[in-house]
Order: C-alpha cells, then structure tokens, then sequence
C-alpha cells in the first residue's frame, strides 16, 4: 500500500521543492516493536482491543512512510522475466558486492534487487512502468529464493555482512590455500577452472559469455529460465511456441530466442544473430538430437573433454618413449595375492592346518644367552666382540689393529647426546594420564599386568595370560557366587570399563549403522542458499575468497533439526561453518554446529 | 663447501665417514676414485658416478679407506670418525646367527623391531641391517609400519617387501611387489584401531608368506616403526611387538623407551638399546610435511623424473569409492556405553564431490566389493587432479594409462598438488 500511495503521488506530477523537503527529512529510524510475547487465546478486554489497535497502527504508518528519493539518486533497472534477473545500466555505489556482470549488461539477483528496493536505492521497472515494492516480492522471489531465504538475506546484509549465492564449486580449495597458491591463481586460471568444473559451454558462445566467478550460478539460471520460458504459457507469445519436446526441439528453442530477442529490441539483434550461430554450429556438428544443444548433458561434453584427454596423453606417451631411461611405474604386481589366498584358505578351515603351520612358524629359542646383541643400557663402556667372518659380508673388514675399534664409550656418547628433557606440556600430559591412570583401576588388567608371566615365547605367553585370566576369574572374592543356580550376570574379570560391563548386560545396544549411512533423499533436499564474508573494504566479487560461514535457510513449520550426516555433506572440507536458519514468521534465529555440535543458539 | 667444477676429493680413512646434504634446488654427483665404501649398507662400485637431488643426505661409510670425489653444491661436507657402524655390525651378527640357528631348527629367522624417537636414524638402521643380509644371500622381509613416512607406498600407508636385492645407492629398495595396506592418515593417532589392525593384518600376512618359502621364513622380519613413542603410541608399539611376535627389539637411542619395554614386555624379547649416528639431521615440521608431499611426487614421477604419469578421466560410475571410518561421531550423540570406535574399521561408501580433489586415491586389490577390503593391500595409487561434478568424471594421476586395474578405490586424508 505503501509504496502505491507513493506512486500514486508521483504518477501526476512531480513533489514541490516544499513537499520533497518534507519528506526528505530524516524520520524517525527506530524499528517498531515486534509486539512482545504472545498471548494465549484473546480474552476480548478492552485493553487488548487498543493494545493491538495500537499496535496495528504502528505498522500501517511505518508502511505508509513515503519513500521519497532524489531521482538522480535512483539506479534503473529493468525486470528481465524470463531470466528472473534485474538488468542495470549505471550500477551504484553497491555494485563492488552485489550483482554480476556477463558479456555486456550488468545483470541484478532478484533478491539484491529487492532489497536495493527496499532501502530506497533501485528503482525497477517492467514494462517501462516502475513496480511497487509490493509488485517486486510478488514477482522476485520463487521457490528457490522464496520469502525465508530473502529474510535472512535482507537480515544478513543489513548486519553489514556481504551475501552472496552460495557457490557450488569451490574456485580455490582448501589445499591450494594451505600452500598460499590462492595468491597466484591469476584471474585467468579461475576463470578457465570455473569453465572447466561448472557448466560446460560447448555451445554456448553467444549472451552469457564467462566473466565473473558467479557467472556458472548465473548460466545455469539462464538457462532454466529460457527453459521455463519456453515451457511457460503466459508469455504473450506463447502461442507461437511449439509445445512438443520430442520433436523439433532445435526449432523451438530457436523459436524462443527468437521471442525473447524481440521483447528486448534494444540487445535482440546481436543476441539473435550469436543464437543463431550458435544454431548452425549445432546443426553442423550433426547435432540433431535437440538435447545434446543442452549444455548439462553430459554426452556433448564428453566429446570435448575426451578429445583434450586424449591429447594430452598423446603428448605424455610420446615423451615417455623419447626419455632416455623410458622407465614407467606400473601398479604393484600382485605378488602377494597368493598369500592373501592361502590365508583366506587357513581361515576357512581352520585348526589343524593351524597346527602344520606351527612347525616352520615356531619361534626359534634364544633363551641360551648364545646371541649377543650389544646393548647399550647399564654400561660405561660398550665392548664388542669381533664378530665371526662367515657373518658378515665380503668386504666389511673391521681392523683389528685399533682397539679403540672394538670399545664403544657410552659415557662419552651420552655426553654427545645428552636426553632432552620433556617438553613442559608433554610432562603435563603424562602426568596427567598417570594420575588418571592411577585412578581408574580394572581388574582385568591388573591381571594381565601382574605377576610377571614366565614364558619363552609368543604363543606360550598368550596361552598363560589366558590361563591366568581364566584361572583369576574363577577365584574372586566373590566366586561362591557362580556355585548356584542363580548367577550374576557380570564375572569381576569382565569390568574392563563400564563400557564393557554394560555391553555384558545387554542394556544398551549400539548404534545402527545405517543411522549413519547417507540417503539419498536428504542430500537433495538441503542446499546452501547463502555465502557470508565479513564487511571488508576490499572484499572483491570475482575473488570472494574463503566465506566467514555459510547459512542454510529453513522455515520453521517443517524443519526439524538437520541430520548429522546432511551437516557432514553440507560442511565442505574447507572447514567454514554452516549456519542454519531458522525463520519463524518473520523472526530469524540461527543455530550453529560447532565441532563438538552441540546446538548453541548465536542470536 | 665446494663449487668448483673439477668437484672437491674427500680422503677417507678407514671406519670412517663422509657426509653431507644437498643444497635445496642443486644436484651432486659422487664417484669413488679408490678403496671401498658403502653407503647405508649397499657398496659403491668404482669409478660410477651417482647423482643426489636437492635436499638429499647422503652419508658414504668406508671400511678400508677410500677416496671420494664430490661436484656440486653441498651443504656442510664432513668426514666423521665417530660412527656406531661397529655396533651396527655387531647387531647384524647376531641377527645373522640366529638366522643360522633358524636354518638349523628348521624355524622361523628372527624378527626385529625397531623403535625410537624421530630422527635418530631408524629407516637408515633398517636399511643397513636388511642391505647386510641380503648381501649374506638372505631375503628378509623389510616392513615399515610408519605412515607418517611411507618410505614403501606413500605416506598414509603401511608396507612390506621380500628383500633380494640390496637397495640402489640413489633410489634406495626397488619397489615392484610390495605389500602395502591403506590406511588413509598420515598420523596414527587418527585412526589407532585402523592402524592396529592393520599392522596385525600385515604379520598374517607376512607370516602365510614366510611359510611359503623356506629362505624367506629363516631370513627373518625387519620391522621400521613411526617415531611416536609415548601414549598411545607406544601401546601400538606394544601391540605391533605382539602382533608380530618379535624375538628383538632395538631401541634407538632412548633409554626410558628402553626401560619402559623392558617391564612390559614378555622377558624372553630381547631389548637392546643402540647409540644414534652423529650424522642424523633433525627435522622440523615442515620439512616432514615436504618430505611426505616429496614422497608422493616420487611415486608419480621418479626421483630424477624418469617416469611419467598418465592423466585421463574416471566415470563415477565406472568405480567404487570408499572410505575407511565411519564419521566419528562425539559420545554424547550416542547412547549410553556405546564406543564411539565401533565404526573406526567400518567401510563407508563416499560420493564423490568437489572436497576429493586433490586427494590421493588407493586402489585396492579387492575384486568385489563382498570382500574385506580394509585388509586387502592396494595395488597403488591415484591423485585426483580435477573433479566434474555436472559430468560425473572426475579425472585422476595414474601410474599407468587406462583401465585401472580394479574399481574399488578408497580414499585417503594425503592431499598432493600436482604441480609441474
């Protein structure tokens, strides 16, 4: 209404120097009150009747204010329907964080335009009429940036914060970063990076050349909204549009630029003449098939990135057979996949192979003291013994001329290197873990730890260690217990922790895998709406850089928390934080995953 | 340093050592002109030149005296007289004895695994340990359970190789058949249960081929470990022992690890504590982070870039993409007394999306998708350059030109930028 009675001023004729002073003046700039807690179930006082009286009255002055602007002031834009894009000839002061640019028109987001509505400094028109801001939400915002989603914006970006559409593909990663290449990735490389990672553009020569990171988003917004144009009966010259796909598409979508180009006689002839271009090349590359014209289908593309593939192992091919030693690196030979195998084969069946195998396995006995290694420990001075000659290989010839050769002083070697003491944090955290250590007392391996087991080898020692448990289990303090018929249900030597004494007991069972696993349908039903970079001065659209976090956007009547794995998915391996919002008519609140993900309400 | 074109003469005396490190973005060649020497264990041949790349540390050991010529640039060329090769050789005799013992009882050669904190030279150790036996006409099995390293796959990976050839002066042990397990991290302390696992797997493993061949059983198992020693590092190092039921344990230069062993392990490993070479070189963080990066470039491309990678594109749909752990879910999320491990071993099936790029890709040997893929080794690797969501391809740096070999691929945290 607001905006309409203004409007309906201006319509007429233009504001007296006098009337224009008035509204001109600086109003009062305080947010009404959102009307406090909410009441129960109305109780038909009187007091409640000019409570909301009042209330509603606020509203309707705040927006029946006149939003009163010097002309000059005012950026124009035009209303582009079929892109679903506000087209601006002179960008403003805003234009260093907001909008895009393809080959030759600077081209607005619905909600960037909306919001520059809003705050008095675009001025849109369609039709060569200006829309009122009523007109423009009904207009701007869709399913994919529906009213929620132009909330948080309109919220965010009058915090100060930059918003921009969140980018799928992430230009410089994380990696890149770590090693401080962001800084040399010149314009050029992003560019072609984008080309190469977001739509391909085989066939796309024409309108949308890429300039800006953003313009893959923008592309693919293009081409849904020709398509949807193309699909839509409202346009005027929709009769004119051949509704079979199958069929003749190639002509159709022809058919549609050419529509298109003659709504916007200003730009259509250069448009029309690329388009068809781009046409003929279609039609000459023997793409009859009006689908493969579409740049997302993945046959087109194929063909050209093979086609590069191809030479670049060409190239790769002829310098490896013209380097001198040629040798290539192969895949390691599967050597050990008979073991692999035999293994497997032991495992199946099982005991008395296992009892074959012990006699090559068994571990040789040194307990005689016949091998001597030297050892440093507990000595002065280290004297070796000349070893046999049949041990060592040809040519290790120790003289034995020198005896100092055959005395290793250890003194001196620990003078040399000395031990560095512990670092202070690493003597903290050993402390630490003693004195918990000290506290947390199993049973099972105290068991396990003492008295020392005499054994002589491996498998002996298992065996006693078991012997031992088994042996310590059955004469606890308590083992008349187990002498009835009612037993406990937890033996002392199971309480390795309370982990496992619960586990024993069955209470809790653990956690189903597939809780865990990623079902399909949830990825597809989440998507990052918005990227936010902090206020900065230099902040630059084509290189936005790292986002301070990025905001999921949800309603509040069908949001239930997101699932943990939609938040894996969602939170990229560049580790920036996804905000969740949440709208509540109007409200806005948004929570944060930390690491720890906790839910901790920000605002 | 030396900058003179004719190259600078180092005479060696006996037992004693020449080392020094190539300057960043330099190359040096060496040739020994006289006498013998060795370099980690393998012998120089005489009058050939070999060539180190920039960053390379080089150290030439000689036993009888030699006489090296060194061109190019290096970084603080020293001859050292202090070298605990003595102790080292002592240490493989003793090895090598109870390989003879093995060989007798008709048993299993011993298993050795060696431990220590980071930099004090235990891959070197290794190496020269499994160079003397090969040289003696064994073939040990070398595993390295460092995934921080990755001195068999990349880093990320645990391996193990049979040993019959002892390893090339430049480009260190040939690496055609390794068995290599993915485990996606470049920390174990990401993944401990993964990790532990896999190391278990990994002794199977090694155990079903030393029963296979009398040689390989006798010769024995060298085992390189990360240089995480304390916390829970050092249960996985407890776990690895048994795991692999090693007969030996050196400990490299720290007496408290030697300790702290001492009382848990069994008594009848034994534990010896051996000195550190004076030329081992400290890294920082940094230069780790650039020697894992350097590590997947040597994959791809060679050392002296002699080989040359393919690139070609991957339909989505032509693989499977997996990953290894479930998303860790935080303990509060889950009901009371669950372990928020149960899924750490899980297989998660991934979709590919923009975050894979440049990730570097296992492709494991598993021919479908039934079966164990976590424990069945890979048969290499891939590094993805480009991903195209709209077309569904994304396309990958391959050892080999296409197919690859199988289509289960699993995906790892190791990120590579394929710069030229």
């Amino acid at each position: 209404m607001a905006a309409k009675s203004f409007y309906d001023l201006t319509k007429d004729a233009a504001l007296s120097a006098k009337s224009l002073f008035k509204y001109r003046v600086k109003r009062d700039n305080t947010v009404p009150s959102k009307g406090g807690q909410k009441n129960f179930e109305p109780d038909g006082t009187w007091m409640e009747s000019k409570a909301l009286e009042a209330f509603l009255q606020e509203r309707t002055s705040v927006l029946g204010e006149p939003r009163v602007e010097k002309l000059k002031n005012l950026v124009h834009g035009v209303w582009d329907d079929s892109k679903n894009l506000v087209n601006v000839d002179k960008p403003g002061k805003f234009w260093s964080h907001m909008g895009f640019t393809d080959k030759r028109r600077n081209w607005l987001y619905p909600e960037e335009a909306l919001f520059l509505m809003e705050i008095n400094a675009l001025e849109v028109s369609q039709n060569g009429i200006p829309m009122s801001i009523q007109e423009a939400y009904d207009l701007f915002l869709d399913d994919e940036m529906g009213l929620t989603e132009y909330q948080v914006f309109s919220h965010l970006r009058r915090l100060g914060y930059v918003v921009v559409r969140h980018e799928e593909q992430p230009l410089v990663t994380d990696y890149e970063r770590q090693i401080n290449l962001d800084k040399y990735l010149d314009k050029r490389t992003l560019k072609a990076r984008k080309k190469k990672g977001g739509r391909p553009q085989p066939d796309k020569p024409g309108p949308s050349g890429v300039c800006d990171p953003q313009i893959s988003s923008s592309q693919e917004r293009l081409d849904e909204a020709e398509e949807s144009f193309d699909k839509s009966g409202h346009s005027e010259n929709s009769a004119a549009v051949v509704k079979d796909d199958s069929v003749e598409s190639v002509g159709q979508s022809g058919e549609t630029m050419a529509n298109n180009s003659a709504k916007q006689i200003a730009e259509g002839q250069k448009r029309l003449r690329s388009e068809s271009e781009e046409l003929e090349s279609g039609q000459a590359d023997g793409v009859s098939d009006a689908k493969k014209l579409r740049s997302d289908d993945p046959d087109v593309s194929d063909v050209s990135s093979s086609k590069g593939d191809g030479d670049k192992t060409l190239s790769e091919n002829s310098q490896g057979s013209s380097s001198p030693s040629g040798s290539v690196r192969e895949f390691y030979s599967e050597a050990w996949l008979d073991c692999f195998k035999q293994k497997s084969r032991t495992d199946g069946t099982g005991e008395e192979i296992q009892d074959n195998k012990k006699t090559c396995l068994e571990q040789t006995s040194f307990q005689d003291n016949s091998v001597k290694f030297p050892d440093l420990a507990g000595k002065r001075v280290l004297s070796l013994v000349l070893p046999e000659k049949k041990l060592l290989p040809d040519n290790i010839h120790i003289s034995e001329d020198t005896d100092d050769m055959l005395f290793f002083d250890v003194d001196d070697y620990r003078l040399k290197n000395p031990v560095e003491p512990l670092a202070r944090q690493a003597q903290h955290e050993e402390d630490r873990e003693r004195r918990l250590g000290a506290l947390s007392f199993s049973f099972a391996e105290w068991t396990q730890r003492r008295p020392v087991v005499k054994s002589h080898s491996w498998a002996d020692h298992r065996r006693k260690i078991a012997d031992r448990m088994k042996e310590l289990s059955n004469s606890t303090p308590v083992s008349h217990l187990w002498q009835g018929d009612i037993t406990p249900l937890v033996n002392p030597c199971d309480a390795w922790s309370s982990e496992s004494i619960l586990e024993k007991l069955n209470i809790v069972k653990p956690a189903d895998d597939k809780e865990l696993k990623v079902s399909d349908d949830v990825i597809e039903h989440s998507h990052l709406s918005f990227d936010v970079h902090l206020p900065d001065s230099r902040f630059k659209k084509s290189m936005p850089g790292r986002p301070d976090h990025r905001v999921l956007v949800s309603k509040s009547r069908n949001s239930r928390p997101p699932e943990l794995c939609q938040l894996q998915i969602l939170s990229q391996a560049d580790g920036v934080a996804v905000h969740w919002a949440v709208v509540d008519c109007g409200e806005i609140a948004f929570y944060v995953f930390d690491t720890k993900r906790t839910l901790g309400l920000l605002t | 340093m030396t900058s003179e074109d004719e190259g600078e003469e180092f005479r060696l005396q006996a037992n004693s050592e020449l080392r020094f490190e190539v300057e960043s973005k330099a190359s040096v060649e060496i040739e020994m002109v006289d006498g013998q020497a060795e370099m980690f264990g393998t012998e120089l041949a005489k009058n050939k030149k070999y060539q180190y790349l920039s960053g390379a540390k080089v150290a030439v050991f000689t036993w009888h005296g030699c006489t090296i010529k060194v061109k190019g640039k290096t970084e603080v060329a020293y001859i050292s007289k202090e070298t605990p090769m003595v102790t080292y050789v002592n240490t493989h005799a003793a090895m090598e004895q109870m390989r003879e013992r093995a060989d007798a009882e008709n048993t299993r050669g011993p298993r050795m695994l060696v431990v220590g904190p980071q930099d004090v030279g235990k891959s070197s150790f290794c190496r020269i340990l499994v160079n003397y036996a090969v040289r003696l006409g064994r073939s040990p099995v070398l595993a390295d359970i460092d995934v921080g390293q990755g001195s068999l796959g990349l880093p990320g990976t645990i391996g193990a190789m049979v040993v019959e050839r002892t390893a090339d002066v430049e480009e260190g042990f040939q690496q055609t058949a390794p068995l290599i397990f993915h485990y996606g991290h470049n920390n174990p302390n990401d993944n401990l249960q993964l990790y532990n696992m896999l190391v278990s797997r990994m002794a199977e493993i090694i155990s079903v081929r030393c029963e296979q061949s009398k040689k390989v059983n006798s010769s024995g198992v060298i085992i390189n470990t990360a240089g995480w020693i304390r916390g829970a590092g050092y249960e996985s190092l407890k776990q690895a022992a048994g795991a692999f039921e090693v007969d030996v344990i050196c400990v490299l230069d720290q007496e408290r690890l030697y300790n702290q062993l001492k009382g848990d392990l069994p008594d009848f490993v034994k534990i010896v504590l051996l000195p550190k070479s004076g030329g081992v070189v400290e890294r920082s963080k940094a230069a780790r982070a650039e020697a894992r990066d350097g590590r997947i470039r040597e994959y791809f491309y060679g050392l002296k870039n002699n080989f040359f990678p393919h690139s070609f594109d991957v339909k989505f749909n032509d693989v499977k993409m997996f990953k290894v752990g479930a998303p860790s879910l935080p303990e509060s999320c889950l009901p009371l007394g669950t372990k928020a491990q149960d899924s750490q071993t899980k297989l998660v099936p991934t979709l590919p999306t923009n975050s894979l790029l440049h990730h570097v890709l296992s492709v494991s040997a598993a021919t479908a998708v039934d079966q164990d893929i976590v424990e069945t080794n890979v048969l290499g690797f891939l590094v993805v350059t480009n991903v195209d969501m709209d077309k569904s391809t994304f396309t990958v740096l391959s050892p080999s030109p296409r197919p690859l070999p199988r289509n289960i691929l699993l995906v790892t945290d190791i990120q590579y930028m394929d710069i030229k």
